[in-house]
């Protein structure tokens, strides 16, 4: 029975959180928006492009945490599965996806300035591109299937074994002779970053964080409506059946 | 005309408007449809469950088959 009882009592209240989330979301965008265009002086070495920074780096990093999510949500589906990880694995992907998509555009788009290049088959990149392509393979996995079981564990062993590329993401740019920068944020030493330009980014990493869980409560929201929508259709298809037969 | 000179720069970005906008036009698309994307399934699926509960078509708000498992 708890299987049931778990979605219902989720379904309830993400409908009361949604609305206060969606409302903080577009607040900590506008205000990130702010502090990133307006507020925030020029780099003394990139000049205007750092603005680009301010949502590349939290779009990267929403690309990595969705996938995180993704890998934890799917070895739950696996080894316990519970209902809400298939529904929160089959909400993670297409988020994930479009972060990633962000991510790889942004970068390209301050590659060219910095760089003089849109692309390089680095390991950073190419690691990063690959994430993109995981987060497309699970989609088309769960989806492959007349069984929907069988496109579910499938899709999670996916990004299970997906989840190697995520450490080699993170170090490639240490590994690896890479014309992508090494992390200025998350270092043993503190944030190699000037606070003029640590605020405009943490407050925008805020709005996406924001933005990811909003959209992943709503889609998880939907996919149990939809979850529903088959119940009774087949409930009512077998009453008709039933009827004729 | 001083705000046109500030507003003017602001806008040229330092020489780098073609690499600044976009990646802020491009962050506000993906993310707007994947939004987008999410409301319009909701709205469906809560059209087709509404549709359901008052006569049983299997059909949505279009008149379109939603469902594999109706007769």
């Amino acid at each position: 029975m708890h299987r049931f009882a778990n979605p219902g009592r989720f379904q309830r209240l993400a409908t009361r959180v949604l609305p206060w989330l969606k409302g903080l979301t577009a607040l900590s965008f506008l205000a990130g928006l702010y502090l990133a265009l307006l507020a925030s002086p020029p780099d003394y070495q990139q000049g205007e492009t750092v603005r680009i920074m301010y949502v590349h780096v939290p779009a990267a990093w929403m690309a990595l945490f969705a996938y995180l999510l993704l890998g934890l949500a799917s070895a739950s589906s696996l080894i316990w599965r519970h209902p809400l990880a298939d529904i929160a694995a089959q909400a993670l992907s297409p988020i994930g996806a479009a972060f990633t998509l962000v991510a790889l555009a942004t970068g390209s788009l301050w590659g060219k300035p910095m760089w003089g290049t849109y692309w390089v088959w680095d390991a950073r990149l190419t690691s990063f591109l690959l994430l993109f392509f995981l987060y497309l393979g699970h989609m088309a996995l769960l989806d492959a299937f007349d069984d929907r079981n069988r496109g579910r564990r499938s899709a999670a062993v996916l990004a299970l074994v997906g989840l190697v590329n995520l450490p080699i993401i993170k170090f490639s740019v240490d590994w690896w002779n890479t014309l992508h920068q090494p992390a200025s944020i998350t270092r043993m030493d503190g944030p190699s970053i000037d606070p003029s330009m640590l605020w405009p980014l943490l407050t925008m990493a805020v709005a996406f964080h924001l933005f990811l869980l909003t959209a992943l409560l709503e889609r998880m929201r939907t996919l149990l409506m939809e979850a529903r929508l088959r119940a009774q259709r087949q409930a009512r298809f077998e009453a008709m059946q039933a009827e004729q037969g | 005309m001083m705000e046109e000179t500030a507003f003017g720069a602001f806008l040229a970005m330092g020489g780098y408007a073609e690499f600044v906008w976009p990646a802020y036009g491009v962050t506000g698309l993906v993310l707007l449809a994947i939004w987008l994307d999410g409301y319009r399934r909701r709205r469906a699926v809560e059209r087709a469950l509404q549709r359901l509960a008052r006569d049983g078509s299997g059909q949505d708000a279009q008149g379109r088959d939603t469902g594999r498992n109706d007769a």
